[in-house]
Parts: structure tokens; C-alpha cells; sequence
């Protein structure tokens, strides 16, 4: 399915629970979200703040104990709220495929990489003969520079690299051309050298594939590198969004400031500047509900107990904070 | 001041797998190295995955003892201090370890002051509330008696770290090892740990050895860098000049593939990618163990094994081709 107008995903007032009997917690509070064919945005946030529950809920990739509700998700002209499951499975591994973590572990281990391949190249196409995916196979290590494809393939899962598994991964996910790729944390287990090496391939399959990446990551390194908006998620909210060089230029809301500060103070050496509050706790008074990043913001004050909302800030920036000038 | 906490004189480390039904093979973790920690110095280790830093910091807690070469702490051989029952118990005392994972490095059952009760029983040395509470307020846990009765759980990700290095410093050591100690951690507290570590290392007059493959998180605390490559190596040296001046393809290399955390010089400078990936400690190449790598290798490089040499004061490199990569 072809749309000529609208955006590749939209996404409005999406919101997660897990529930079981004895809890209840909200991961994904009142989120919306937008992408453009061929672009790429990067969900910034710290461990728990629900950035990887949101890529997945998109999908509807989450378990059944998760409670998706949303006013909207319109994928490339198609209303996710509304499918079924059938037509759901068609658009999942086709048009929007997720990379993640840990890639070995996503492979079948007593199945050889190629054989696995083979699977994954068939079942998105039913023309296709064993032989013909084979070598649609080999092609497609190539293109994720794979220097001796053939090997590679009669290899078992475990007898990879992290970062070659990795690489095998990421060209099953460009196989069927898909048109977003979600990457959760892509290069969190591997090297230096390696990560390099894996954000330079994301950066040329993008242009090679026009792929809209969705990246998912705690390193704002990694986002400014690949990233053209970035979206900053704390507790579950989004707390401010705009163009990745407005972010960085002009952070406003005091979570955003205080990761930027926190990852360029480390990348300089420099930690030593910054302000030694940042870790005071318990300013807000205990039962009263406030702005969920009160606890640790500097400019808390008596305005805080009532929850700001995501306002607009200018042509690009959204924020939400009660302290915007 | 300057006696030297450390001295490690051509250590090997090599643990010997199976890799068939009979057939066995070594790994050659660490592959003879040498280097000096003075007393109240940080010397961080650095390497990938596979590098043989973590086998540095078995080494050096004396988990393990070497295959071969010399290891001494303070004069002490470890050969000596091993088989020495009350020699083992002091150095067991002085040297403390903080590891990667503070989730799995405490026990789940017990409360924060029984974690930290722990080690001064083990010693047999008194203690009392006071010195507890002392040791949470040093690690920026205050108040401490909020934290005395909660269980590991109930705290966040960076606390649990706090109480792993108070528990360190509980017996006053000498030497501390800090394995990956920010890597598990999310960047605003990662931040914070590392100012945490700087000041209790003057406040406890303490010697550091990190163990870490995030260099630019050591510029503010080290002061003396080790790169590891493949088990051997390959520059060593003061950090300023390690930071300011790399002299080793590789160390530069990982400095460079690292993306600032700013879209303008991040998207202006294309990262320098080193192709391929990190030899097998199995099978190391012979020759340097990087010209698999390297951009500068010659044939020098397959054959022959480049030994440190001085290139600074203090600063040694192992690299035939020193003056290409320089320029």
C-alpha cells in the first residue's frame, strides 16, 4: 500500500499500562509522535522511561498484559488500531522491521544464519525458490559489508561476533525493503570500533533502502550522529521534542539541560563543572501529585504540583515545563 | 608517596579450553604485560571487549594467580602473599573491588546496613553504627538512616552503586579496583559517580585501577592510561598525553569512534570507522596484533612484533610506523 500524502507514522495520545493482579504501572503516558518518509528520529531517555515500550507499542509488538490505548497510529496510510492480526503480520517484518540489543539472541541457535535467512526472505515472498533466496542472501550480506558472505552463512548463531551478528540482523530487517526501521538500542553490546562501524552501515542503508529509522538509545552521542528530530522522554512522557540541532542549541526543559550538560561534561572530561544539586531528592512533599521530574529539577517550585503539558515553543520545539521563557 | 602500589613485569595470563573431545587450546588473556601503579595514583586499563582488561583486574584482586612473570603489591611478591594465610587476609583487606553491575553484585536479601556490616565481620574488626552510617553519608547517601533498613530493591541504579563502592571502602583500603564502574549506568549518574570516585580517592587516599572501554569518561579522574589490544600493550602513559596525543593507530582510532554528543560536529565529522574486528585470543595474528586492522601496516607488521618503546616521557607506544601515523 502506497500513500503519496501524510506522514509515515503518526502516532497520537498513546499510552501503556501493564497490568496484572497485583500491579499497575504506566509506561507510556499520553505520547504523539510523527515521522516523515525517510526520516530519522532518535527517543532519547534514561533506563525505564519507556522509550523501547513506545517503539514496540507502535507495532503492537507488546505482550498481552500491556494495555495500548491511543486516539491514533497511522502507519503509511494504514489505521494499526483497526487491522487485524493477519494484516498486521504483513506489515510487521515487510514494511516496518525492528533491530534490537541483542542480536544472537533474537536468532534461532540451532538454525544456521542461512538457513534462517533463506526463512525470512521466503515468507515475505511466496514466488521465491530456495536457491534464488540463497542468493538474494549473499547479496544482502554484501550490502551490510560483510566481507566473505558465503561463510557467514553456513555459520550458527553462537559462532558470530556480536557486532557480525548484529550486521546479519540488520540485513534480514532491509531484506523485504521495509519503509521504518525501528532500532532499539542497536550498538548498546558492542565496542567502540564496532558501534562505529554499525552506525556508519545505519547511515548508508538509510540512504541506500530511503529508510526512516526509529532509533531508541540512552546515548546522545548516537542520536546526534544519526538523528534529524529527537524526542526526550522522561517517566513515560515526552518532556520536550524538536530538530536534533535545537535540542542541543537550545535545551529548555531542566531534564533535557541536565542530560546534555551530564554526556558533554563526560565526553569532555569535565564533570567536575557541573552543578552538584542534581542529585538532591525528596523536594516534593509525599501523596501531593506533581511534575514527575520535580524530585530532581533544580527550578521546582509550588507551580510544579500541578502537571504541566506538552506545550508549544516554537515553530519546531515542544516542551513541557511550567518554566519556559 | 611514589612506591609502587602495583608493579606488574611481563605478566601472562593464559587459561587453557576445551575445544574439542580431546583437543585443547590456550587463550592467551593476557599476553605479558607490564606496568607501575604508584601509591595514590588512578591507572585506568582500557581495551574492548576481548582485550584482556577484565583478567588485569582478576590479577590484580588476586582471584587469580599469573602463569608467569612478576606481580608485586607494595614490594609484596603475590606468589608469597597467596600461600601466606595472614598475609592473604591483609591483602584481602587492601584491595577492594567495585564491579560493572551493581543489580547483581548485592545480595537481594539483605538490608543496606547488613551488606555494609559484612565485610567488618569477615575481618573480625569492630565496628558500630556510627562508621556505618560514616561510610553512606562519605558516598553521598544522606541521610544514612533512611537507607540503614531498606533492601537493595528499594533503591535506584546509582544508590546501589554508592553502597557497592561504601562497601569497598568499608575496611579502608589501600588499592580499589573499579571494573566498567559507570557502564550499567544511566549518563546524569554516570556523571555523578565519576565526581563521587574523584573525591573519596583523596578523601580515603586511595589508589585506582578502572577498568573501563569508555575513554572519554576517564579524562576527569585518570592519570595514568593503559590501552589494551588482544591481550598485549599496545601505549601506555600519562592521560594527558594519551588524550592530547595518541600515538598508537588504534588508541586514536577508539578516540575517534566515539560521536560527540552534538548533531553539529557529530554530522559535520563522518566517523573514522577501523574495519574489521578484534583478533581471537585463541589464535592471535602473528606480528602485530593489530595490522589486521591497520591502516598504516606494512609488511614489518605481519612478521615481526613491535615492542614499547619510549615515545615521550613516560609515554610508550608498541608501533613500527610511528612517524606515518603521528602525521
Amino acid at each position: 500500500m502506497e500513500v503519496e500524502n501524510g506522514s509515515l507514522l503518526d502516532v497520537q495520545n498513546l499510552n501503556v499500562t501493564y497490568k496484572s493482579t497485583i500491579f499497575r504501572v504506566d509506561a507510556v503516558k499520553d505520547v504523539s509522535l510523527t515521522m516523515e518518509k525517510g526520516e530519522c528520529i532518535a527517543i532519547v531517555g534514561e533506563s525505564g522511561s519507556g522509550k523501547s515500550t513506545l517503539a514496540m507499542a507502535v507495532m503492537k509488538l507488546l505482550p498481552p498484559y500491556a494495555a495500548v490505548t491511543a486516539d491514533k497510529i497511522m502507519f503509511n496510510g494504514v489505521d494499526i488500531l483497526k487491522v487485524n492480526d493477519k494484516e498486521l503480520s504483513k506489515i510487521r517484518g515487510k514494511d516496518v522491521t525492528v533491530i534490537f540489543q541483542d542480536p544472537i539472541s533474537y536468532l534461532n541457535p540451532i538454525i544456521s544464519v542461512g538457513d534462517q535467512m533463506v526463512e525470512s526472505l521466503s515468507s515475505h515472498n511466496d514466488k521465491i525458490t530456495k536457491k534464488e533466496a540463497y542468493e538474494q542472501a549473499i547479496d544482502l550480506l554484501k550490502k551490510v559489508r560483510i566481507a566473505d558472505p558465503e561463510r557467514i552463512l553456513k555459520m550458527y548463531p553462537f559462532q558470530l561476533s556480536g557486532g557480525m551478528a548484529q550486521r546479519v540482523f540488520i540485513a534480514m530487517a532491509v531484506s523485504a525493503n521495509p519503509k521504518l526501521l525501528i532500532a532499539d538500542e542497536p550498538t548498546t553490546a558492542l565496542d567502540l570500533t564496532i558501534q562505529a562501524q554499525i552506525l556508519k552501515l545505519l547511515n548508508a542503508l538509510r540512504k541506500e533502502f530511503n529508510l526512516s529509522i526509529m532509533l531508541i538509545t540512552h546515548d546522545l552521542g548516537l542520536a546526534s550522529y544519526i538523528a534529524d528530530r529527537i524526542y526526550v522522554m522522561f517517566n513515560g512522557k515526552v518532556v520536550e521534542e524538536d530538530l536534533a540541532e535545537g535540542i542541543f542549541s537550545k535545551p529548555v526543559h531542566p531534564y533535557t539541560q541536565m542530560l546534555i550538560a551530564s554526556s558533554q561534561a563526560i565526553y569532555h572530561g569535565r564533570t567536575r563543572e557541573l552543578s552538584k544539586t542534581i542529585s538532591e531528592m525528596g523536594k516534593v512533599e509525599k501523596g501531593r501529585k506533581a511534575c514527575d521530574f520535580a524530585d530532581r529539577c533544580d527550578k521546582a517550585s509550588e507551580a510544579c504540583y500541578t502537571e504541566p503539558t506538552l506545550v508549544k515553543y516554537n515553530e519546531t520545539k515542544k516542551v513541557r515545563c511550567w518554566f519556559v521563557e | 608517596m611514589n612506591e609502587a602500589a602495583i608493579f606488574a613485569e611481563d605478566v601472562k595470563k593464559y587459561y587453557t579450553v576445551k575445544v574439542g573431545f580431546r583437543k585443547k587450546a590456550e587463550i592467551k588473556a593476557v599476553d605479558g604485560i607490564s606496568l607501575i601503579v604508584r601509591e595514590g595514583e588512578s591507572h585506568c586499563i582500557v581495551g574492548e571487549s576481548g582485550s584482556g582488561k577484565t583478567t588485569v583486574s582478576k590479577l590484580v584482586l588476586g582471584l587469580e594467580p599469573p602463569t608467569s612473570g612478576t606481580l608485586k603489591f607494595f614490594g609484596e611478591d603475590l606468589k608469597e602473599i597467596l600461600v601466606d594465610k595472614n598475609k592473604l587476609r591483609a591483602f584481602r583487606k587492601s584491595v577492594q573491588a567495585v564491579f560493572q553491575d551493581p543489580y547483581s553484585s548485592l545480595n537481594p536479601r539483605k538490608t543496606i546496613k547488613e551488606i555494609l556490616e559484612k565485610p567488618f565481620k569477615v575481618h573480625q574488626i569492630d565496628y558500630n553504627s556510627s562508621i556505618i552510617e560514616s561510610l553512606l553519608q562519605d558516598v553521598g547517601m544522606v541521610p544514612p538512616q533512611a537507607f540503614l533498613d531498606r533492601y537493595v530493591h528499594q533503591i535506584s541504579g546509582g544508590q546501589r552503586q554508592r553502597v557497592c563502592i561504601a562497601r569497598a571502602l568499608a575496611l579502608k583500603p589501600k588499592i580499589v579496583t573499579l571494573d566498567e564502574p559507570t557502564a550499567a549506568l544511566d549518563v546524569t549518574i554516570k556523571a555523578q559517580i565519576l565526581n563521587l570516585l574523584i573525591d573519596l580517592k583523596s578523601k580515603y587516599n586511595l589508589t585506582y585501577v578502572i577498568i573501563s572501554h569508555e575513554l572519554p569518561l576517564l579524562k576527569g579522574i585518570a592519570d595514568k592510561i593503559t590501552v589494551m589490544y588482544a591481550g598485549k600493550v599496545i601505549e601506555q602513559g600519562p592521560a594527558k598525553n594519551i588524550f592530547s596525543k595518541p600515538h598508537h593507530p588504534y588508541t586514536i582510532g577508539l578516540l575517534e569512534s566515539i560521536p560527540p554528543p552534538d548533531p553539529k560536529t557529530a554530522k559535520e565529522k563522518p566517523l573514522p570507522v577501523m574495519e574489521g574486528e578484534p583478533p581471537s585470543p585463541v589464535n592471535p595474528p602473528p606480528g602485530c596484533r593489530f595490522h589486521t586492522r591497520c591502516p598504516f601496516a606494512t609488511d614489518v607488521c605481519r612478521k615481526e612484533e613491535p615492542k614499547l618503546s619510549e615515545v615521550e616521557k613516560e609515554h610508550f607506544t608498541a608501533c613500527f610506523h610511528l612517524r606515518n601515523v603521528v602525521q
